[in-house]
């Protein structure tokens, strides 16, 4: 089983309901962002770069890319960050980093990866999110983990489940019948920076 | 736990955790589930909307956001008075008891209501339009005899809506089944991706199924702009002329749908060359039951006049009618004159848009399969927003685009049981406008106009409504910030004798106030609410924080303070039993017990048997219109019988389509809209830090880089925004997709969020048209220049 | 020769120079735990430029180290007679050196109290893995090596022994130069880093730096006349370090070449090196080096003063080049789209738009980095002239 994600650019309205549940249901602190929303164009979000006569905008959702060949992983000198076999999923294990930072350097997607650059702080007074939600740790690198905790109840990970635009598709990219292999298998589709040869389980519909 | 097979299912509850049944109260009611857990909101999700055909679960990033705006910093946490002996706005507060604060509440209502009529206390109770709020907070108005405040905002889509087609459609929601199957869309001076989030995914629905062609008619590309097959930038205050030139070109080439107009519009009725009214069945026949009038038509089968709703082939293009000895043309042939004051020469001229692009435009609206144009208040906030509206009607009536007369399904919040028959009403309503002089001198005088009756022609004098204001309460909304001309408004609120402000988080008005309360939020309160086709009743999930208080039982606090107890017995649940429980739902099976259990029902539109205009049919001519807020103010019906096209009051810095420029453009050239932002509904959510981190952290406007670099400015630095009437500095952002002489700054960002100024410092409060007085947002002229950092002195 | 009188100066200058090391390293400890108290927020440090001062003088401190092994051991190897003296010095020095560098990597790290799962959980394929296991054999090695001298000196080892580790030693020095530069090269994520050369071009300038630190500490300690040496040995070296520079150089020139002749991303590192916001530090690495090999191939330039001249330039300059490769590594990022940028993800993150907080320089280090780095090398001062003070280094004992 390799558990993937399909997101569909076309679809994409660049609203950022994933980034802000994917905070609140990881309970993610202050600053941090596992899911961005990146705006192709201009310099700020939401603005268009080119010229006049034909702008051009286009929203990326990027988060960790549970590549099937990961850069990160390799590089940590003790495993708290591995492949789980299992489900494809990349993990991360906050008692055990280091916070030597080899994963941030190695991975070649910019941004993916936070360091918890200070003690995690936090808008709320109490823990939002999942119960089951892993707690954050000062100095120890976070980022996306595809929603563990839920997809191992059998949820969709947040970010699935709420998407408005209704742009993005999780599933096992291993089974020829899952809704993500079968939207691979008739759209067209890019991956970002396969030439870093990662192979990527988050594929872009475009 | 083994890793199942996923289901679509999220909704699972961990042990501690409980899942209520909530909904936003920002723009569309989204229906969501909240998690709660040690009495705290720790998640909100879109609920699953079971029974819908077409799939409804929506919430966008703002409603994620909920856990944190419930207990974010800027919550009022108590009722609170401006100290002692300080000024207004000083900043310097005291906390005080609710029963301090509802006791002095009322003395001062007593005092002034004694002194000064039951007017001079004036209420808004615009702050979020649910029944949760309204039911009760339009109880006290009436039955305390307040005078209401209108925010004049918006008016212009509704009206001009309401008047052609009987109604929203898609802005509401309930038509989101239809969009999914159209062939052709037409977004126009709309940015639905932005500010209906949830209509996004139908509109791509019919992208992705049905090969639908995405048109969006936008002066700057914005985000749904960049989805367009067609993008169509013009001048922006143009759009009238776009609207009546393509009617032209569709009229001449023959694609009219003729049928449907036949139908379901008023273009057979015979309008009457005397006076301009369509010929009725009562101006020709003694004795016709209001209910069974009808409208004269030349009926092409008989050769004679017929009844609209008898005749076989109603002519549509024919003048000069003679019957029973009055000259009539059809309505249609009136509109084939007016259009025809639209020639694309001209038209291309006025909107800057290219012959080409116009003649695509048109052919692309005649695509077969199902087409529809969703308009938006980028056409609405201008001075002349209602013949807007009404002209891009023109083209939806011609090509038979309106759906089925249909409507969302209403609740009751008119703050009485609908068998509470008897009870005091309003008294007046003020426009936030007329503020200013009521303040100064007591009387607000509109300006007479000319008006056009038939041949007639008439001088509309003057109207003045005198009406002394001392106090003011404002439930929710945040008008110091949203109203144009804000250092005029301040001006104004600073004149009340007495300010009083509910709101759940402190924002500008607050400031400014004498009293400020805090009021709960949904999650705390609950209750029900009718969006988009489904009824939501919400559980009250959480205790309110601090001492908040729902408006409803604010209500009920001062109203029995005024000792009108007899009106506000009822307790929240009891008083929103009557809010669901109307004649219409118990015809359809629906009480607000049954609502209550099921937390979430599906009703879709409720279907109507005829459209909800003043004739019953599509109308883009309008015989005898009178506003839908009404002021007492003068009006020239004739005037807006046809929609046509005039520029923009002040945003016309051009010399085209005959109109020479505004000279006002020579100092301020660049005309600045307000769209919505994502993460903000206008103020509310603004100061949510969940939010703030999703997008750059402080008022920013977008400019394309040809401007800022005539100027001198670099991408990313500060600038000033300034005319006559204010400035606002903001961080400029270059974006290639705004058109060169526009700007496109923030809306919703608090005074004390700015550096200095406010975007609404910049608006102006003119109304041009009488008929439909709604702020003209978008039609405002700026310069901008580098900021150096400086606070002017026009700063308070 | 020279007489008591100096040397006694000699010893009290040592004395003063350990108390005065001990006390910024204390100093340097007591900022640290400010540092892991209150959070690496407090360095310049952030997501998209992960690394900062730290690492690269932990790259540079490596260098030095290798540098100076391999100087001391090649002799030795290669049987190369009039060295001696040197090596003793060199060894202790890079194993200064090397502590120093770990030093770098510990003070880098968020849980420093979690460093023993290095070797509970080891992965194998980390780099920095194996930068651990060659740096500890290379100290333990290095620390044999001494050993080894001093055993021979009592007469209790061959002299052969002591090649048979030397030549071991210099496997172990190129070899951990090499791997530290793995660490950096075997990322595909960074453009700059991403290049074969990255292991030679280290080692060359290991060699380099190596070499110019010996030197500089030879011509210290004969002038505080605690060591004599050789002119020839000195000039052979002044001329190893000129070829060493100029192998350095030509590496540089092949892999901005390589990079920048195909256009593309390539071309962008070398229009950030070039023109573009690391320029100061290229150009005055570029101009170091040349100067020095000017100075160091001119015979009438190559004097005491020339020689130690030279030795700070090269120093100098492969510091800029290691300030080059680190935050060059960051300064392109690979997802260049627009997001808002906060405090956690770039250092000059003030206009809130991340594409703006790559114009200039990624990174610079705060004062708090300045402190704990100078710590850091207070430590290892501390250590060297401890070292010179108490240890056996064969130094004017011998000559005397
Ligand atoms: N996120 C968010 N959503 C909201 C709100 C919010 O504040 N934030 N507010 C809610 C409310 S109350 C309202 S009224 C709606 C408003 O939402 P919309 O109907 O989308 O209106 P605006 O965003 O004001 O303007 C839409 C577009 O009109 C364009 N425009 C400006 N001038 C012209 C013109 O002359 N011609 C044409 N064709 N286009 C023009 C603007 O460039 C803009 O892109 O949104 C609702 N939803
Ligand atoms: N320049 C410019 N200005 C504009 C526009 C524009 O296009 N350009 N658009 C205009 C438009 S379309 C509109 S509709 C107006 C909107 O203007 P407002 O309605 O004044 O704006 P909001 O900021 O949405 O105010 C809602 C307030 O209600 C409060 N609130 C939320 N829930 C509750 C509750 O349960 N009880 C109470 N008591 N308060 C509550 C929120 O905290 C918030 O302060 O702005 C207008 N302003
Ligand atoms: S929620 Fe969906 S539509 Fe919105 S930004 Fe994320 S992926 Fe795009
Ligand atoms: S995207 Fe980066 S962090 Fe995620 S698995 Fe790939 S290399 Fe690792
Ligand atoms: S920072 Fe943590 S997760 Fe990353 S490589 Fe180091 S130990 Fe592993
Ligand atoms: S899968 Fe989960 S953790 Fe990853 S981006 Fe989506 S919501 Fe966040
Ligand atoms: S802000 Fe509007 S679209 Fe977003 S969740 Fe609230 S009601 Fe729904
Ligand atoms: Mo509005």
């Amino acid at each position: 089983m390799r558990y993937g994600m399909v997101i569909d650019l076309k679809r994409c309205s660049g609203c950022k309901t994933c980034s802000v549940v994917c905070k609140v249901a990881n309970n993610i602190p202050n600053d941090i962002i596992w899911n961005r929303v990146l705006t192709e164009g201009g310099n700020a979000p939401d603005t268009a770069g080119g010229t006049w006569d034909n702008p051009e905008m286009q929203h990326w959702p990027v988060a960790c890319q549970h590549c099937e060949n990961p850069a990160c992983t390799k590089v940590c000198p003790v495993g708290a960050t591995w492949k789980d076999e299992q489900t494809g999923i990349v993990r991360q294990d906050y008692d055990k980093c280091i916070g030597c930072r080899m994963c941030l350097a190695a991975c070649p997607y910019t941004g993916v990866r936070s360091f918890n650059w200070e003690e995690p702080a936090y808008y709320a007074d109490f823990a939002l999110g999942d119960a089951d939600a892993a707690k954050h740790e000062k100095h120890t690198v976070e980022k996306c983990i595809f929603c563990t905790q839920r997809v191992a109840r059998g949820e969709q990970p947040a970010c699935v489940a709420d998407c408005i635009g209704r742009a993005r598709h999780f599933g096992d990219l291993d089974d020829p019948n899952s809704e993500v292999s079968k939207l691979l298998a008739s759209r067209e589709y890019t991956q970002l920076h396969a030439e870093f040869g990662t192979k990527p389980s988050v594929y872009y519909l475009v | 736990a083994g890793f199942a097979a996923l289901t679509p299912k999220t909704a699972s509850a961990q042990s501690d955790e409980k899942i209520c049944t909530t909904y936003c109260n920002a723009c569309m009611g989204c229906p969501l589930e909240a998690v709660v857990r040690d009495g705290n909101v720790v998640l909100t999700r879109a609920k699953e909307i079971e029974g819908a055909p077409i799939d409804q679960k929506r919430m966008c990033a703002r409603g994620a956001s909920i856990p944190t705006l419930i207990v974010q910093e800027k919550r009022i946490q108590y009722p609170m008075k401006r100290a002692e002996g300080t000024e207004r706005g000083a900043g310097q507060w005291e906390r005080i008891s609710w029963d301090e604060a509802i006791d002095t509440i009322c003395t001062k209502i007593k005092e002034y209501q004694a002194e000064f009529g039951s007017g001079s206390v004036c209420s808004f109770t615009y702050g979020t339009t649910e029944p949760r709020n309204m039911y009760n907070l339009n109880r006290l108005e009436n039955v305390a005899q307040f005078s209401h405040q209108n925010r004049t905002t918006d008016f212009a889509l509704t009206q001009g809506t309401m008047y052609t087609a009987g109604g929203f459609y898609y802005q509401g929601g309930v038509d989101m089944d239809l969009v999914s199957q159209m062939s052709t869309f037409v977004v126009w001076g709309h940015n639905p991706i932005v500010s209906w989030p949830n209509a996004w995914h139908y509109i791509a629905d019919a992208i992705e199924n049905n090969d639908c062609k995405l048109i969006v008619v936008d002066p700057n590309k914005n985000t749904i702009g960049q989805k367009a097959d067609l993008f169509v930038s013009l001048q922006p205050g143009t759009d009238a002329a776009l609207a009546l030139g393509l009617a032209k070109i569709i009229e001449e080439e023959g694609k009219t749908d003729d049928a449907f107009m036949q139908q379901k519009s008023c273009a057979p009725f015979l309008v009457k060359e005397s006076d301009g009214r369509f010929l009725r069945k009562s101006d020709l026949e003694e004795g016709v039951a209001a209910d069974a009038d009808d409208f004269a038509v030349w009926d092409e089968a008989t050769n004679a006049m017929g009844y609209a709703s008898t005749a076989q082939n109603p002519v549509l293009r024919k003048k000069g009618i003679e019957v029973a000895g009055q000259r009539c043309n059809t309505a249609y042939s009136l509109l084939i004159d007016r259009i025809s004051e639209y020639p694309i020469e001209m038209v291309s001229e006025a909107t800057t848009v290219p012959e080409e692009t116009i003649r695509t435009f048109a052919d692309l609206l005649c695509r077969p399969g199902m087409a529809d144009i969703f308009q938006g208040y980028g056409i609405d906030h201008y001075g002349h927003g209602f013949n807007t509206i009404a002209a891009v009607s023109v083209l939806r009536i011609m090509r038979g685009m309106v759906p089925e007369p249909r409507m969302s399904y209403p609740l009751n919040s008119s703050g009485f049981d609908e068998t509470e028959t008897e009870h005091p009403a309003i008294v007046q309503s003020l426009g936030t406008f007329m503020f200013n002089d009521l303040l100064d001198t007591g009387k607000y005088t509109f300006p007479g106009v000319t008006a056009h009756m038939g041949e007639q022609v008439m001088e509309l004098p003057d109207v003045t409504v005198e009406q002394p204001l001392k106090m003011l309460i404002s439930f929710g909304a945040n008008i110091v910030n949203s109203a144009p001309d804000r250092n005029k408004t301040i001006e104004a609120y600073k004149k009340f004798d007495f300010l009083v402000t509910a709101n759940i988080e402190w924002c500008d008005t607050a400031d400014i106030s004498d009293i400020v309360l805090p009021a709960a939020t949904i999650q705390e309160v609950g209750g029900p609410i009718g969006m988009n086709g489904c009824l939501v009743w919400a559980d009250k999930a959480v205790e309110p924080k601090f001492e908040a208080k729902s408006d409803y039982d604010m209500a009920n606090l001062i109203g029995r303070g005024l000792g009108l107890d007899e009106w506000f017995q009822e307790e929240f649940d009891e008083g929103m039993k009557h809010v669901v429980n109307t004649a219409m739902s118990a015809a359809m099976g629906i009480d607000a017990d049954k609502l209550k259990e099921a937390g979430v029902m599906y009703v879709g539109a409720v279907p109507m048997p005829a459209y909800m205009t003043m004739t019953g049919k599509l109308q883009f001519y309008q015989e005898n219109p009178g506003p839908i807020e009404n002021y007492g103010q003068p009006m020239d019906p004739a005037s807006i019988a046809l929609p046509h096209w005039e520029p923009p009051m002040e945003a016309w810095p051009v010399t085209a389509g005959g109109f020479d420029a505004n000279p006002l453009a020579e100092k301020y050239p660049l005309i600045v809209t307000a769209g919505t932002r994502r993460f903000r509904v206008h103020s509310y959510y603004g100061q949510n830090p969940l939010l703030r981190e999703m997008e750059i952290n402080e008022p920013c406007v977008r400019i394309n880089p040809v401007d800022a670099e005539a100027r001198g400015i670099e991408d990313g630095s500060y600038v000033r925004l300034f005319n006559d009437r204010g400035h606002a500095v903001a961080k400029a952002t270059f974006s290639a997709g705004i058109r060169p002489g526009c700007l496109d700054i923030d809306r919703g960002w608090q005074r004390s969020q700015y550096l200095s100024g406010c975007n609404n410092d910049l608006t102006s409060k003119q109304i041009v048209d009488w008929t439909c007085p709604t702020y003209a947002y978008h039609d405002c002229l700026v310069e901008i220049e580098p900021w150096d950092g400086v606070v002017a002195e026009s700063q308070e | 020769m020279n007489d008591a009188k100096g040397s006694a100066a000699s010893h009290r200058g040592l004395t003063v120079g350990i108390i005065a090391c001990a006390v910024v390293a204390v100093i340097g400890v007591a900022l640290w735990m400010v540092q892991l108290s209150g959070g690496m927020i407090q360095t310049g440090m952030r997501n998209l430029d992960s690394w900062g001062f730290y690492i690269t003088l932990f790259m540079f401190f490596v260098g030095l180290s290798a540098g100076g092994l391999i100087i001391s051991s090649i002799p030795n190897a290669f049987g190369m007679k009039g060295f001696g003296d040197i090596s003793r010095v060199a060894i202790w020095t890079s194993i200064c050196c090397t502590c120093v560098a770990i030093g770098f990597v510990v003070v880098d790290l968020g849980g420093p109290l979690r460093l023993w799962e290095l070797f509970v959980y080891s992965n194998l394929s980390s780099p920095l893995m194996w930068d651990i296991i060659v740096l500890s054999t290379y100290l333990i090695l290095s620390i044999v090596y001494l050993w080894a001298y001093r055993r021979e000196d009592a007469g209790k080892m061959s002299h052969t022994a002591i090649r048979v580790i030397s030549i071991i030693a210099l496997v172990v020095a190129v070899g951990v130069h090499t791997v530290t530069a793995w660490i950096f090269s075997l990322s595909a994520a960074h453009e700059f880093w991403h290049t074969a050369l990255m292991g030679p071009w280290f080692v060359a300038s290991a060699l380099d730096c190596g070499t110019a630190l010996v030197l500089i500490v030879v011509i210290a300690l004969q002038k505080a006349g605690r060591l004599t040496i050789e002119r020839s040995s000195m000039v052979n070296l002044a001329k190893m370090l000129a070829v060493f520079t100029c192998v350095d150089l030509y590496f540089f020139a092949c892999d901005l070449l390589t990079s920048g002749f195909p256009g593309g991303e390539g071309a962008n590192v070398v229009a950030m090196l070039v023109t573009g916001p690391l320029a100061p530090f290229f150009w005055t690495q570029i101009a170091c080096m040349v100067l020095a090999c000017v100075i160091l191939f001119v015979p009438r330039l190559r004097t005491k003063g020339g020689v130690v001249l030279a030795s700070a330039l090269v120093i100098a300059g492969v510091f800029c080049k290691r300030c080059e490769i680190l935050v060059g590594g960051f300064q392109i990022p690979n997802i260049e789209f627009a997001d808002v940028a906060n405090h956690m993800t770039i250092t000059n993150w003030e206009s809130g738009m991340s594409l703006f907080g790559y114009q200039g320089l990624v990174y610079w280090p705060t004062p708090l980095e300045f402190g704990v780095a100078l710590g850091v090398v207070a430590l290892g001062g501390f250590l060297l002239l401890l070292g010179l003070k108490y240890l056996p280094l064969h130094l004017t004992e011998k000559t005397a």
